[in-house]
């Protein structure tokens, strides 16, 4: 049981539920779009809002303009396409940001437990004691905007859920007979966390980051649609939708595709998460191994 | 005569008592245990469910639960090993002493290999680093607890092994530090009956070639008879009786201990039924004073809720009850 084999079953899994293969499919064609955006652009100038155009500007959709154009001008297919970049580094920061702050926390105060875990757990509780997107907004505007800083906002608002699932996981599993079967055998405690107790917690946490991927993308976007995220003229989602906010009577199209781009990504990460969960549910994997995978 | 073999005390619990702190109270677990363990000697702890057995054998490796208070002497080569910290106690626990569970399938972590875990141990404890060697040592010890194919053991994860050989694998894994003192919690329980006795006979035969001292905990008195020298048996925490497998299977004293063999069930006898002691365990809470089998005891008199004195009724058969009082 090899993790490539693991991850060949997931696949096979993957690919005979229609609806879990679609999510595969989106989160996919994201990760290729945001890594090769900005090397595609037909019209990069205007995808960066360095160029204006203002004859051109509130273009309806047409074969020229796929998404139409926004109120300088500017081809909307075009940043849109170089949003996704934005999207996915926003993703990926943050989950793993809030992942890499998590994990360890939640590793310690539940292996060593007692008054250090303790201190942890209620630190931990005054972050989750804030409404998350409240916190967010309240750290991105005292950070100011920029990419950076809505990512740290973000991870801070977000890491105290990572560390609970794996404090709870870890505090199940450390009184499992192989780690007492370590523990008496004389090994060390990073031993024990690192090899016995990480890796068998990690199971419900990546499939809550798969899920969070789209919500993170979410938050940033809502940030972004406040002001309080990245600056224009960057061509994040959540900012476009915002700057097309004043013209929607006019021109429907600047808020419609970056929201309908939004829409799409979170949907994907959701179907996906879905998928990844059944796959590692043994009890599922068996049902549908039986069924003839 | 076996206990009286002269050999050198390996283990020695002196009035040794257990509680565990917990919410509703504190369980007595283990009151006042003495016993002996000398070397190349094994010794079977005896008694139901909750009698303190698995307590003491987890009080010797160090592998209590936090919420655990030891008081009295557990003294290892005549050195108290319940004081021991940092280094010391690292050059005790696993090296020594090791121990093999009772769920062979719940003792190896499922992500990682057979090999990958044992060599863990053995570089951890024998101090090599060597692959090649690491490696050399671990097929050596998987052939010497009769696996078959040592190297594909090695490779394997542990769903795709059997609990017999998943047993053998952890006695292999328990074995690599070279311990004085191997203590078997129950090894044979999860298994089959077929299996239970290659296993015990693997125990038996490792132990006179390895030279081990082994305690023994089982319920099982059939069990603590294939493979054991002495007996305790302890009751509600209090050791009740010990001596040599023939003075306590044979010539047991102690009406727990009579009780108790009585209830193993015999092919040859007339009687249909399966015997059982009627009532149940003291309340660990509250353990009664005296004797704490007396209440289900048909031979109780008053002194019993008074005293229980340890007398050593023949030389190594000790007694726990009134009735052997002189």
């Amino acid at each position: 049981m090899s993790s490539s084999s693991e991850l060949r079953i997931m696949f096979r899994l993957i690919r005979r539920n229609p609806v879990s293969m679609l999510g595969l499919v989106i989160v996919v064609t994201f990760v290729i779009v945001g890594l090769i955006a900005p090397y595609i652009l037909t019209r990069p100038e205007e995808a960066w809002g360095i160029a204006y155009n203002v004859k051109d500007r509130f273009l309806p959709p047409s074969l020229q303009h796929p998404f139409g154009t926004d109120e300088y001008g500017r081809d909307m297919f075009n940043r849109v396409l170089l949003g996704t970049r934005f999207s996915l580094m926003i993703a990926v920061g943050v989950v793993g940001l809030a992942l890499l702050i998590g994990i360890p926390i939640g590793l310690v105060a539940g292996y060593v437990g007692g008054k250090v875990g303790t201190a942890l757990m209620r630190v931990t509780d005054m972050f989750l004691a804030f409404p998350p997107l409240l916190l967010a907004i309240a750290l991105a505007a005292t950070l100011g905007r920029g990419l950076t800083n809505t990512i740290v906002a973000l991870a801070i608002s977000w890491w105290p859920w990572y560390a609970r699932l794996i404090f709870v996981q870890v505090n199940s599993i450390k009184s499992l007979p192989y780690v007492d079967a370590a523990k008496v055998m004389g090994l060390g405690s990073l031993t024990i966390m690192f090899k016995h107790i990480l890796p068998n917690a990690l199971t419900p946490i990546t499939v809550q980051a798969a899920l969070d991927m789209g919500s993170a993308i979410l938050e940033a976007a809502g940030l972004s649609f406040l002001g309080v995220g990245v600056p224009p003229p960057t061509p994040e989602w959540g900012l476009l939708v915002s700057m097309g906010w004043q013209s929607i009577n006019r021109a429907w199209w600047i808020s419609f595709f970056p929201g309908l781009a939004i829409v799409v990504t979170v949907l994907g990460f959701n179907l996906l998460a879905d998928a990844v969960r059944e796959a590692m549910d043994p009890r599922l994997r068996k049902a549908l191994i039986m069924k003839g995978v | 005569m076996p206990g009286l073999n002269g050999g050198k005390p390996v283990l020695e619990l002196r009035n040794l008592t257990i509680k565990y702190y917990t919410l509703t109270g504190i369980v007595h677990a283990v009151r006042d245990v003495s016993l002996v363990i000398r070397e190349r000697e094994s010794v079977c702890l005896v008694g139901e469910s909750g009698s303190g057995k698995s307590t003491v054998g987890l009080a010797v490796a160090h592998a209590l639960p936090p919420n655990a208070r030891v008081s009295g002497q557990i003294l290892f080569r005549g050195e108290d090993v319940t004081k021991l910290k940092g280094d010391d106690l690292s050059r005790y626990v696993g090296r020594k002493v090791s121990i093999i569970f009772q769920d062979p399938t719940a003792t190896f972590n499922p992500l990682f290999t057979i090999g990958e875990q044992m060599g863990d141990v053995i570089r951890h404890h024998r101090g090599v680093k060597d692959r090649e060697e690491v490696r050399r040592i671990s097929i050596d010890l998987l052939r010497k607890v009769g696996l078959p194919d040592p190297e594909r053991v090695l490779k394997s994860y542990p769903h795709e092994l059997s609990g017999g050989m998943l047993q053998r694998a952890s006695i292999a894994v328990a074995l690599s530090p070279n311990p004085e003192l191997l203590i078997a919690d129950e090894p044979t329980t999860m298994l089959d009956v077929t299996l239970q006795a290659q296993i015990l006979d693997l125990l038996t035969k490792l132990k006179e070639e390895l030279g081990l001292s082994m305690l023994f905990i089982t319920h099982n008195l059939g069990v603590a008879a294939e493979v054991c020298d002495r007996i305790a048996v302890l009751y509600a925490g209090k050791l009740v009786e010990e001596g040599s497998v023939e003075d306590v299977l044979l010539n047991p004293l102690h009406p727990y201990t009579r009780k108790l063999l009585e209830c193993v069930p015999r092919t040859h006898a007339k009687v249909r039924k399966l015997r059982h002691i009627p009532g149940t365990l003291p309340d660990p809470r509250h353990p009664p004073p005296g004797c704490p089998f007396q209440p289900r005891c048909d031979e109780a008199r008053d002194e019993c809720g008074k005293m229980l004195p340890l007398t050593e009724v023949r030389p190594g058969h000790r007694v726990a009850c009134v009735k052997y009082l002189r």
